[in-house]
């Protein structure tokens, strides 16, 4: 029954649009281009770039006062009134264009991008659902700090100073009661006219999902590898409380607290059993309720400490 | 030769049309069927059906795309192969790949209603518009394209493990968008 179903699906997928099926058959062809000449490219790329950077530099010292970014857009509106949901990180963190992964320093803390901002709502279903466009969301608590100062390839060493492969201004947005991310209402080619709403994470929370129990810190993860999935409970396990959701700019700090908002089908993980086996705080199973074709069935999150 | 000018021979009924076409999609047909058969015999059988249906379809068809039109035709010819050939024997790859996508069934109960073949189609279209590049390129790549999944990891650079996870999550959000359409297969 269950090869029936998937049979009939598999015919649906054989009629998506012709140009999805080109643009994915481009993308095997390109695989398919010799290393020499892939590497020629890059050669001519890079002999590019750097022509382009002299002629820069060469009118600088024409234009001293030449700026090194684009000036910023004026400070975009501050939404998220008292009810709405604390921001989280955007379903699409894909790549951003400059090859570098775009890195600020402030306050002396060294923050990492974590994609674009994004605004969430619980739908009737129960499940959390993206509203609108994210980038346009910046989480309520949050004050400007300051602006970005200029563009490094490196890692930046003053505060306001981004590392990335990109040209791009904007300002800053701090919030002293979430220490561990800020956001950037960022200005550059790829984010919208206005600029767009962007989320960095420190060290801190390294953009982790977390659960904090008796002091420790565990990693609390849709990522199999991780934090595997079990179908049954380990024998002895004993009920130690329910989650309690902080925000996803929070860092879990309290007993059975955490950053995660929603579990692999975007259902709240706020309320969730968690166990523990006695002797063994090692691991902490969270309850996760699964569905499949033929029904649903429990099951537990294995978490586990968290190296950091 | 671009895609019209060949369409333009099968229009002219000009013989030439089928050479000029299996020169140029011959091995992407073979590389479709041959991901759900396995043996090449009958990927082989399968393109000269496809180049054959071409023949015969064209005209009155007029595809714009021509590479993708015969993809679906080889596809389906397979599919219909498989089905034929599976009381004798199993085909591992095509297996694999339907045990996947069984994942992406909408759980029974809900909302449920009638809905042709091609309105599921569509909404699986949808969704894949929805997706960043990279994941529909590899959706499609892996269950249009039945390429393996080791060789999809090994360019990504990922072990095929974490692509596996990956795809995971890609049939799951498909299930829950065709869930959230009201589908019930």
């Amino acid at each position: 029954m269950r090869e029936a179903q998937a049979s009939r699906l598999f015919r649906a997928v054989t009629e998506i649009g012709d140009d999805l099926i080109e643009e994915a058959g481009a993308a095997r062809i390109r695989k398919k281009i010799p290393e020499w000449k892939r590497e020629l490219v890059a050669g001519l790329c890079l002999i590019a770039l750097a022509g382009a950077g002299v002629w820069r530099w060469l009118g600088r010292l024409d234009h001293p006062t030449m700026p090194e970014v684009p000036p910023a857009a004026a400070d975009g509106p501050m939404l998220g009134g008292p009810d709405a949901d604390p921001g989280m990180c955007g379903p699409a963190c894909g790549p951003v264009p400059g090859g570098i992964t775009p890195e600020l320093r402030v306050g002396g803390t060294l923050y990492q991008y974590a994609g674009m901002s994004a605004r969430l709502f619980l739908d009737p279903g129960g499940s959390y659902s993206l509203m609108g466009d994210g980038s346009t969301y910046l989480p309520e608590g949050y004050e400007p700090c300051g602006r970005i100062s200029g563009i490094t390839t490196e890692e930046p060493v003053e505060d306001f100073q981004l590392r990335a492969g990109f040209e791009a201004g904007g300002t800053v947005f701090a919030s002293g009661e979430h220490p561990a991310v800020v956001y950037v209402l960022l200005c550059a080619e790829w984010t919208a006219e206005q600029g767009s709403y962007v989320r960095f994470v420190s060290d801190e929370l390294g953009d982790n999902e977390l659960l904090s129990w008796q002091g420790q810190m565990y990693r609390f993860s849709s990522d199999y590898e991780a934090c595997e999935l079990l179908e049954e409970l380990p024998a002895g396990c004993e009920l130690a409380g329910t989650l309690r959701f902080v925000g996803k700019d929070s860092v879990p700090a309290g007993d059975l607290e955490t950053n995660r908002r929603g579990d692999n089908y975007a259902k709240p993980t706020d309320g969730r059993e968690v166990y523990v086996l006695p002797g063994d705080s090692s691991v902490l199973y969270v309850y996760e309720h699964h569905y499949w074709a033929g029904g649903d069935y429990p099951a537990w999150r294995a978490c586990h400490l968290w190296e950091r | 030769m671009d895609d019209a000018q060949i369409v333009e021979l099968y229009w002219r009924r000009d013989e030439a049309a089928v050479s000029e076409t299996a020169e140029k999609y011959g091995a992407l047909c073979r590389s479709v069927a041959r991901n759900i058969l396995e043996t090449d015999e009958d990927a082989e059988e399968c393109v000269n059906d496809a180049l054959h249906r071409a023949w015969d379809a064209i005209p009155p068809l007029c595809p714009e795309r021509l590479g993708a039109w015969l993809g679906k035709v080889t596809r389906n010819l397979a599919l219909n192969r498989w089905n034929e050939s599976r009381a004798q024997k199993r085909y591992a790859g095509m297996a694999a790949l339907l045990d996947e996508l069984a994942d992406c069934v909408p759980a029974p109960g809900g909302v449920e209603r009638e809905w042709e073949d091609r309105e599921l189609s569509a909404a699986i279209d949808r969704w894949l518009r929805s997706l960043t590049r990279t994941d529909r390129v590899l959706f499609v790549r892996r269950y249009w394209y039945g390429e393996a999944l080791r060789g999809l990891a090994a360019e990504r650079g990922a072990s095929p493990n974490r692509l596996a996870q990956k795809m995971l999550r890609l049939r799951r959000s498909l299930r829950n968008a065709l869930e959230k359409e009201g589908f019930a297969i």
